[in-house]
Order: C-alpha cells, then structure tokens, then sequence
C-alpha cells in the first residue's frame, strides 16, 4: 500500500474524482459493467492486425531485414553467435569508431569470443558516457516495422540503449515475430505477468527535426544503430 | 503576439507578417501532408485501423472510472504510486513535494504537452527547483522563453538562424564560447549540454502518450531518446497524465500505436516507444528508485459527461493542425493557449472558459479537412459549431454580429418580403457598381473589401427575374 | 437508367439568388436539357447555414423548417452549391432532431438532395453539349468534396477541359462568416489559392459554391490577377457572354 493511499486528503481527492466520473457516466446514461472490463482486460485480444504484420519465418525474416534499412539503421546477418564480436568489429573499422564497447550482461553475449576485437575493449559493467558503443539483445525483432523490443532487468540496463553513440542490437533470427501483438505474447510468456521496468520499442536511431524541420541523426541516443541477426542459433 | 485566445485576430495579423513564421508553415504544410500520405498509402488497413483505435477510446470513455482502478491497482502491485489531482494547482503542488521530498535541486522533462497545461516550469523555478527541457524542440522554446507553437513540434516557428542565436547567448556560460551555424553542430552542442543535464537530475518528469490499465504502465513515444534518459538516470521518476489517456491493454495500445505516428510524422513507428512499469525492480542494473504517476483531472470528468466529450478520444498526434488552413497561416501562438489548431479550438473553451477562448472555435473556415484526417475520427468541425451555438446562447459573441444575424434571419423567415427587398437592393447595388463589375469599399462590408473587392450583383435577382417569367410564359 | 421527365426543384441559393442569377438560369438550362421539369419554388430564401455556422442554431432550424416545407413536393430537389446541399442533406436532420415530424420530412429532403453537377451526372448521366475548348481549373469546395463527393462529377461533365491545381482539397478560406470575422487569414488562405490557380496558366476558373468564387475573384481583382472566375454551370451551360466574376461589364 502507497503512501499516497493512506494520505487522508488525497483519499479524498480520489474519491472526489470518481464521484465525477460516475456522474459522468450517469449523464450520458452509460451502466458500469465492471465485469465487462475485467473481462475485456483478461482476453487481452487481438485488434486488427495488418498483413504486413501478420508473416511469419522466413518470409517475416526478409521483411524484417527490408525495413530495418527504411528506419535509417543497418542490418548485418550472421551465421552463427560466434562471429557477432567480428561483425561488430568490421562495423566499428568500417565507420571509423572507436570502443569501449559495452556489453549488456546478457549470458548470450558473455558466451561470444569478445577477445577477438579487443583493441576495441569490449567490456561489461555500468554504462558510462564515455562508452563508444552499447551492444544489447533483443527479446524479439517485429518484422511489421522492424522494430526491436528491449527488456530491462539484472542484466539489461535500459540506458545501454541511449547513452552510447552507437547501438548494436543482437538478435537470433528465431526471435523475429510478424507483429507487436506476437512480441507482447513473448514478454508475457517470459515475465511471469510482470512488465519488466522498463520495455524499449526502438525503431532506427535517434533523430529529431526540431531544427527548422530539417531531419538530424543522433538528438540524444544513438547516432547509428546496427542490427546484427543471429541464424543458427535455435 | 499576446498569450490570450481572445487575441486571435490581433495576433494571426502578427503571424501573416512574420516572413520566418510563414516558411516554416509552408514547410510543415508540405513535409506533413506528404509524409503523412505516403506512410497511409503503405498500409491498407489504415482507415479500418483508425476505426478500432477510435472505438477503444469510446470504449474506455464508457468505463474510465474502473480501467483508472485497474490502472491504479497495477502501479501499486508494481511499487509505483498514484496521485489523484482535480486542477493545475493541485497537480503542480504535488509534482513540487515530490520533488522536494528528495531534494531536488534540477529536473529534467521529457516533451509534455499536460505540464505546459499546468504551467509546471514556471512554478518549479518559483521555487527554486530548474526544469530542464529535453526534447530539442522544447528546450529551443525553453531558453527563447516561448510556449510551444505546435504540439509535435514545439519549435517549429524558429529559424535555424534563430536556434544559432539564442544557443549562442545562453551556451557560451556553460563552456561552449563559439557560434555555430550548421545544424547538425547545434544538435551536437545541445546534446553535449543536455546529457550532463540527465546524469546530474534529482528527478525525471515526462508525460504519457498511454497509460494501460492492464499492466499500469505509461507509455512515452519519442523519436529523439530524451524521454527516456529523462526517466532511467535521475531517483525519481514522475509521469504526469490527463487521466483520459488510459487504454485498456498492451494489444490496445499496438493498434493506437498503428495510428499515431503515421498521422503525426509520417512515420510507421517512432524511434523510441517505451513502456515504464514501476520503479527499478530489485537487482535491476538501472531505472528509477521511485515512480510516481499524477493524474489529472483538470475538466475532463466534465467534458466526460457532456456533448464535447469525442474530443476526450484525441491523442495529441498533431494531424489536425498540420492540414489547417488557418493554424498553417496563423501558426500555433495566435491560439494563445496550450493547444493550437482544431484540436485547440475545441480543447481550450472546454478546459478553460469559453467567454474567455470563443473566438477559437470560431476562428475555422470549417472546411473539414481536420475531421478527415484525424485518425481517432473526432468530429472536430461539429464540436467547434456546438462550442459556437453554446457562445450564441450564452450571448458571448459580439452583439453588433447578432444584431446582423437577427435581421437577417428575420427577413429570410419571410419569402415574400425577402424578394421584394433583395430584389430591390440587388438592383440599386447594381447601378451603385456602374458597370465595374466590383466595389472596392462598401459600407458595413469593411471586413471583406479591406483585401477584397466586392462582386457586385449582376441586376435583378433571380427570383424577381423568373417571377416575371413566370408570368409572361404561363 | 436515369429517371424520365423528373420534377426537379431548383433551390437557388441565396448567393446565387441574389449576386449570380446567370449560374440560376444556366443551372436551369442544363436540368431542362438534362430531361428535367423544373420549378423554382418561391418560398425558397436560405437554407440556414449562416445561422447554423455562427450559433444560431434556433434561427437555423427555423429556416430550415421553411426549406423544407418550400421543397416538399418535388421528385428532386438541386442546388447549384455543394455547401448549401450539405447543409440540407447531411445536418438538417441533426438540427431538426428535436422535432419527431420535422426530422422525417428532413431525412426524406435529405435523400432527395443533389449537387448540381452530382445530379447532372449521377442521377440523369447527362452529357452536355461541348461548349467550347478553353482549358480551366477548378476549385473542389470543402462541403461539396467532404461532405458530399462532389470531386469526379465537374471533370466528367467537363472531360479534357479541366488543368489540375495541385491539393484540391485544401481550402480557399471562404468558410461563410469566417471570411469577415478572420478576414486577414481568410484572405491569406486565399492567396495560396490564386497562386496555385494562376500556377495552372488557366485563364478561367470554375466551381460549384458561389460564396468561394466571389471570396477569391475579389481576391483576385484586389490583386490585379487577370483570371476570371465563374460557376461551372455557367461554363457546362455554355455561357461564354456574361462577365465573370467581379469583372467589368463589356
């Protein structure tokens, strides 16, 4: 129980605010039917789910990878988790970049043979501001939007997402779903029925256009977000 | 420009003067308009989509009360607190103790719409905490000491010239001595600046596009990433909320999401859709220690009940706005209210006073155009009419105005008499036109011929002209 | 098959009734060579929308009770303004809902309804004569597109005639009282208008809604812009001889 509930006054305030809402309702002539909204809330039912978001394997795959380049990222496939660390250093060399590179505690990642691109100093720990680069995993890449969802938690820091320049978004193949309805089923299977803190839809990299409406990569988070998917790893 | 709705014309004179203000509209006009269209055209269930998301909102309408207890009771199940809050006043004096209670010193903002509603940053400054703004947009306006003038796009008025300067009067204080001219340097700078800001902050406030009843969790949508730095770094995160922005479930929320930002920028996702639940679970490697969400009320139980309450179902994406043809010549701060553009012409009388903003829901050619873009099928144009009859019958309008449309519907009332007298007026008006076609002045018609000429009638009216006819061929 | 020897109310308009009685007598001519009979009652004044618009609503439904009782006897009833027919098709019935017996005579208007051209072209599928061969532009007025649909029909009637101007359905900032009341946006809006028209090398331009015309060729005129403005159905009537609008009498 909150604080805020024992507050006498603010009680009062809630109480104050409902009565209106029902007087509201009233108004119009609308019956309360709590029971329909529990029951709404507990179907968690599909909406209309376009077609485009509706494919699946390796037809959602391809999409995936097509859209991915329209939101201004860029994408890299590779064939085994083995060679991420690989392809994240070609991307670092080819742009120029330098490291650190922080790591998410993500165990998929601890597993990866980070030691062959140490002059770029992988590394793992708090983000700071002085990181090059953030490599993160995705629970699931949506292929509608290509869009990535991103949990927090113990190992997942949710400002490994914002902070560094660049963005690497490691993702199995596997974990690419047709819609955002199929990622929500995702995290429920995995969160007990808890939202984690903090979920993270990213859609490209950080932009804005608040400088007479011309459009600029990099606001606040990343300037580059690459995305690396993970085949043969089931 | 004057911070009243009562001002709308002196101000829009203003505006149509401002050759920096024009350009920036006619390149919103264009760049939304085109984005927009082009992101619809991609996705063929867009229409049947707006048609769901619209529904879930009326369908949230009919049962606030209870998803606002759900929505309550899953805040608290995830360690997070819920404050209730009539009015601004209340809403401002609670986000100050919160702050206070942890001693804040500095807060950062990510882009609300609510806390301009509330008039937080000058509240918060009164006493003696600094809100940082930290969307781009909003910290432009912040340190040009301006309201927003769109509700996307805060700073959509300001030339790039204009940003060089005001960053070059207020960064040199902060270590950054040179001026700068490309824009993508000032991001840079700006972005230099503000991740300071971020890590050094007591207290994150932002607003939310979303709250779910579901799982009590509020949803920001940014496409620059300062939402969320503004929530993960500082202790205490505070999400201030208008409570009609609750939405049942997490598959509710995909089909709004479906919509929104296609309708605002064009886009098919933002960059950063991200959902808080709570403060920072234990063991977690980063978020807020506290999460606290205000709600409130500030005349939507009001609107709830009465005949504007369609527009309870908007979700601020700005499409009303960027397909006006008055806010694209106006611009946002001839509204002189929070909200500008059609959505403001029918917010602003509901949530503030009508005798006070009349002149907004009147200021639209009614051309319809908003109605057909907003994606949450809000009948903006009939909620506008409906604010006018209700300034009609509360005699708020000009008496000069209803006097005019008094005679005028009592003369139309009687056919006969209406074509004797217009007979006759077209007439004399004809000869009074000696064959120029035009007037270029008329008495009590200086509101169209001070830009326009005035088409003179051609001679005798149609119906005197068949009524003869009629006569003669019988 | 279109309807044989309808009786067709014409419902004038009140800016056509009093500024444009040419419009009048061409949208006349057209619903005769269409197969029309065609009466102009004279109880026939405004339909209410000026009141309607600025709040009046009582005086609104007033008027509108005296619309319909003037308009109840025919098969059809056209107005050669889509604004005007909006006002009677799609918010009489609203206005009226107060009054059980006034709503269903309302709704019955409603279905009988038509936009000039609408019903030149949906309900009699007429073909007009060729009259002439000068390119135009033409103005979609918000009611008639919005409201109505009215957007094929003017080019249907008028096939290789009409230049395109860019966003049709952007507002020309007539908008009824709006255009006194903001009269400095009003006449902003129109400019951006003229400008795409005149953009079209188009010498003439045509529309439904007299209340837009006469906004923008007195724009126009105050401007000093040589285009020349006038009612389609002048135009598919073939009426080349009267002066457009705002234009000097020859």
């Amino acid at each position: 129980m909150g604080a805020a509930r024992k507050d006498g006054t603010m009680s009062e305030k809630r109480a104050a605010l409902f009565k209106r809402i029902r007087a509201a309702h009233a108004a119009r002539g609308v019956v309360p039917d709590a029971a329909s909204v529990a029951a709404r809330l507990a179907a968690q039912a599909l909406n209309l789910v376009p077609a485009r978001g509706q494919l699946q394997g390796a037809a959602a795959r391809t999409q995936f990878m097509n859209f991915v380049v329209k939101t201004q990222a860029t994408v890299d496939s590779v064939g085994a988790p083995e060679r991420v660390p690989g392809a994240i250093g070609n991307y670092l060399a080819a742009h120029g970049l330098d490291g650190p590179v922080r790591l998410s505690g993500d165990a998929w990642l601890a597993a990866m043979p980070w030691d062959r691109i140490a002059r770029f100093n992988p590394c793992t720990g708090a983000v700071i501001e002085t990181d090059g680069a953030g490599v993160a995993v995705a629970l699931c890449g949506i292929a509608e939007t290509a869009t990535l969802m991103l949990t927090s938690g113990p190992n997942a820091a949710s400002g490994l997402n914002f902070l560094p320049p660049t963005h690497f978004i490691v993702l199995r193949a596997t974990d690419i779903v047709g819609a955002l309805e199929d990622g929500w089923a995702r995290l429920r299977r995995g969160s007990n029925g808890q939202m984690p803190r903090t979920v993270n839809l990213i859609t490209g990299p950080s932009r804005t256009a608040d400088i007479a409406q011309t459009m600029y990569m990099g606001a606040h988070g990343p300037k580059r977000l690459h995305v690396i998917v993970v085949d043969g790893d089931a | 420009m004057q911070r009243r709705p009562s001002a709308f014309n002196a101000n829009a004179a203003e505006a149509l003067l401002d050759a920096n203000l024009q350009a920036a509209l006619g390149a919103a006009e264009a760049g939304f308009g085109v984005k927009r269209r082009k992101a619809i055209m991609g996705l063929p269930e867009f229409d049947a989509l707006c048609d769901r998301a619209a529904a879930i909102k009326d369908h949230v309408l009919d049962h606030l009360d209870t998803y606002l207890e759900r929505f309550e009771a899953q805040v608290f199940a995830s360690g997070g607190m819920v404050h209730w809050c009539e009015d601004a006043e209340e809403a401002r004096q609670t986000i100050l103790a919160l702050c206070r209670s942890v001693n804040a010193r500095m807060v950062t903002k990510g882009k609300s719409m609510v806390t301009e509603e509330i008039g937080l940053n000058p509240f918060l400054e009164a006493n003696n905490i600094r809100p940082v703004e930290t969307d781009l947009g909003e910290y432009i306006i912040q340190l040009a000491d301006e309201p927003p003038s769109h509700i996307i796009g805060p700073a959509l008025h300001k030339t790039k010239d204009q940003v060089s300067d005001l960053f070059h009067t207020h960064h040199p204080a902060l270590g950054f001595p040179d001026r700068l001219t490309e824009g993508e340097a000032l991001v840079g700078e700006a972005r230099s600046i503000l991740r300071q800001q971020y890590l050094q902050a007591d207290v994150g406030v932002t607003g939310a596009n979303f709250l779910i009843a579901e799982t009590g969790s509020t949803v920001i949508v940014t496409n620059e990433g300062n939402g969320d730095m503004t929530q993960i770094f500082p202790r205490m995160h505070i999400v201030l909320a208008s409570i009609e922005k609750i939405v049942p479930t997490l598959e509710d929320a995909a089909t709004l999401l479906r919509v929104l930002a296609r309708s605002a920028t064009g886009q098919e996702m933002s960059v950063y859709t991200t959902f808080s639940t709570g403060p920072k679970r234990r063991g977690d490697a980063d978020g807020p220690e506290q999460f606290h969400v205000v709600l409130l009320d500030n005349g939507r139980s009001e609107i709830l009940g009465g005949k504007q309450r369609d527009i309870l179902r908007c979700i601020r994406c700005g499409a009303c706005m960027n397909n006006c043809p008055v806010y694209l010549s106006a611009g946002g701060h001839a509204y002189g209210a929070t909200y500008m553009g059609p959505m403001g012409s029918v917010l602003t009388p509901n949530l503030t006073s009508l005798k006070k903003s009349q002149a907004l829901p009147f200021a639209s050619s009614f051309c319809g155009r908003c109605e057909a873009v907003c994606p949450m099928r809000i009948p903006l144009p009939g909620l506008m009419r409906e604010l006018r009859s209700d300034a009609h019958e509360q005699r708020l309008t000009p008496p000069r105005e209803r006097l005019w449309l008094a005679a005028w519907a009592w003369l139309a009332r009687r056919p006969a008499l209406y074509h004797a007298l217009s007979g006759f007026g077209m007439r004399a008006l004809h000869l009074l036109a000696r064959g120029a076609g035009r007037f270029a002045w008329l008495p009590l018609a200086g509101g169209w011929t001070r830009t326009r000429d005035f088409p003179a009638p051609q001679g005798e009216s149609f119906m005197a002209q068949w009524a003869r006819r009629a006569k003669t061929e019988p | 098959m279109p309807p044989s020897n309808p009786h067709v109310a014409l419902f004038v308009t009140c800016l056509v009734d009093l500024f444009r009685p040419s419009a009048g007598f061409a949208a006349v001519k057209l619903l005769q060579d269409a197969g029309c009979r065609v009466s102009v009652p004279q109880g026939q004044t405004c339909c209410g929308q000026p009141a309607y618009n600025s709040g009046d609503k009582s005086s609104a439904a007033l008027l509108a009770a005296q619309t319909i009782r003037s308009l109840r006897e025919y098969d059809f009833v056209v107005a050669p303004s889509g604004s005007c027919a909006a006002m009677i098709k799609c918010h009489y019935p609203d206005l009226l809902a107060g009054d059980p017996e006034l709503s269903a005579q309302a709704r019955v208007l409603a279905a009988r309804i038509w936009e000039l051209t609408q019903f030149l072209h949906d309900v009699m599928q007429f073909k007009p004569a060729a009259a002439g061969d000068e390119k135009i532009t033409h103005l979609d007025s918000c009611s008639g597109l919005r409201e109505l649909g009215v957007q094929a029909q003017p080019r249907a009637l008028l096939p290789g005639r009409i230049i395109e101007n860019g966003d049709g359905d952007v507002c020309c900032g007539f908008g009824g009282t709006f255009c006194v009341k903001y009269a400095g946006v009003s006449t902003a809006i129109a400019d951006k208008k003229l400008d795409r028209l005149a953009a079209t090398g188009a010498h003439t331009a045509t529309g439904g809604d007299l209340g837009c015309l006469m906004h923008l060729a007195g724009r126009a005129a105050r401007r000093g812009m040589p285009l020349q403005f006038r009612h389609v159905a002048e135009v598919l009537a073939g009426d080349n001889k009267t002066p457009g609008i705002a234009a000097e009498e020859k």
